[in-house]
């Protein structure tokens, strides 16, 4: 085929259609500068600051708030001083914001079903609820599974962004985030899900921010700003002073795509076949995981949340049910393709 | 104490440079990121990112002009995944954009094809690439650039009738 080919009617029109939509498009001409300077990352300082009043919201929620697991706070046993500002986190309840409300006050995508076994919250330096969880969504052609990591805000809602867990294991046990939404400058966290046995207390640097945490139930949480072209370091210190390892990456990350080609390839369908697609997605985890005893939940046309039965444990049937709903997908684009 | 930018390592000259690149290139490249997202907000987004990622490696970027649309496209193209599920949750109603019926109608059926044809039609007929251009922008075959266009072309056929 050669250009000649195309209807030259066809072509005035595009043409014209692409000359309008782009006349019209607006454009927020905010100087580079500005643009560059509201996507630094947060300074301690500020930390120090919202810390505060975090704490004083706490204390006025009695019953809200109950402390799930501390770690200790305060100077650390090491030989090796820990630099910059210390950023505890530490673990609470389900909060204020019940889960299927957290998604259903989602601003950003997180999936078809959610695994309502997975949520984990967190109080830190900075935010009053910071939380974490996984879930079913499809990309391209394949359904895949989610990390998800996000905020509560102070509108009631939340901000969260969700990533392929395969891309979150491509640097080692860290996953990191962000969402326009989270606040200013995009920011997020970035949290390291396994750090290595015995660590006494984990090094960041982002940038010029320096804080350091130690690990709780095995995981450290920072704040990070992904879209801020910084490079960040984490190492993990034992308490005589050893490292037991280095996490560093060059942000932002762009080299995803790359690494997992067949996350990012487009689908075969139209756009109105995805939507179509993504319900029946939906619909068959959420009939593939009821027959396998878990329970679901969520209103239709929304986010599903899947509750395992007390002492029964999810992942067996979610493992099947992601491979169920991949046939069926697969069948589904042989099909509308 | 006083720290000025030599301190710090930054190069002015290299800054204001950068600075004005962005300040003649942003329209455009919001222009072009709007045609292929279907989103003014999503081609900011898709902008800005951009502009962050060429700051960081501006001394030894050779041709800022095409590394901008090539990456400016690229990244378009990634952004349409979390769209789609947006769509799904949200439904959202495609606004109206001209005052010609027929330029809302093209329009809405140009945001139905799939990204790759889209791209593709974006590249051809509003930066006016040739076929070769578009293949070495998207890094695939020439053959496969003319069959998504065909099925485009066909598709957007279908749609507006």
């Amino acid at each position: 085929m050669t250009d000649l080919d195309i209807d030259p009617e066809m072509e005035a029109r595009l043409r014209h259609t692409f000359r309008i939509v782009a006349a019209g498009t607006p454009v927020d001409a905010t100087p580079w500068e500005r643009v560059a300077r509201e996507r630094e990352p947060r300074r301690p300082a500020r930390l120090a600051g919202a810390a505060a009043v975090v704490l004083l919201v706490g204390a006025s929620s009695v019953g809200l708030w109950r402390v799930a697991t501390r770690p200790e706070v305060g100077p650390v046993s090491s030989p090796v001083a820990p630099e910059g500002q210390e950023y505890p986190i530490e673990r609470i309840p389900e909060p204020v914001l019940p889960r299927i409300a957290a998604l259903a006050h989602d601003k950003s995508p997180f999936g078809l079903v959610a695994d309502g076994s997975s949520f984990k919250y967190w109080r830190t330096a900075d935010v009053a609820v910071a939380f974490a969880y996984r879930s079913i969504n499809v990309q391209g052609d394949q359904v895949v599974e989610w990390t998800c990591i996000g905020q509560q805000e102070s509108d009631g809602g939340a901000g969260h962004l969700c990533r392929p867990t395969v891309e979150t294991r491509a640097r080692p046990n860290v996953e990191g985030t962000w969402d326009p939404s989270n606040g200013p400058a995009g920011s997020g966290f970035w949290r390291w899900a396994n750090v290595p046995e015995n660590t006494e207390f984990v090094q960041y640097r982002l940038g010029s921010l320096v804080l350091w945490q130690r690990p709780l139930d095995g995981e450290v949480i920072f704040p990070s700003n992904i879209r801020n072209p910084v490079s960040v370091v984490a190492t993990a210190y034992r308490a005589d002073g050893a490292v037991l390892q280095v996490v560093s990456a060059q942000m932002p990350v762009v080299d995803f795509e790359a690494a997992h080609p067949e996350l990012y390839q487009q689908s075969r369908l139209s756009e109105a076949a995805q939507v179509e697609a993504l319900s029946g997605v939906q619909q068959q985890l959420s009939a593939c995981l009821s027959g396998k005893g878990i329970v679901m939940s969520g209103d239709a046309g929304a986010p599903q949340l899947a509750t395992p039965p007390t002492g029964q444990d999810i992942e067996p049937a979610w493992q099947a049910c992601i491979a169920d709903a991949q046939r069926w997908l697969d069948d589904y684009v042989a099909d509308h393709a | 104490m006083i720290v000025n930018a030599v301190d710090l390592g930054v190069d002015v000259d290299a800054e204001a440079a950068f600075s004005a690149f962005y300040a003649q290139r942003l329209a455009a490249s919001v222009r072009l990121a709007h045609l292929i997202t279907g989103s003014p907000s999503a081609a900011h987004d898709v902008v800005h990112d951009v502009f962050l990622s060429m700051h960081t490696r501006w001394a030894a970027i050779d041709n800022p002009d095409g590394y901008l649309r090539t990456a400016v496209v690229n990244r378009c193209r990634s952004v349409q995944r979390r769209q789609i599920v947006e769509r799904l949750h949200l439904r959202r109603v495609s606004e109206p954009t001209a005052d010609e019926p027929e330029v809302d109608e093209t329009w809405a059926a140009l945001r139905r094809l799939p990204v790759d044809q889209r791209t593709v039609l974006v590249l051809r007929f509003y930066a006016d690439l040739s076929l070769a251009e578009i293949a070495d922008e998207l890094g695939k075959p020439l053959g496969t650039v003319k069959s998504t266009l065909h099925r485009g072309l066909a598709r957007l056929k279908e749609l507006l009738q």
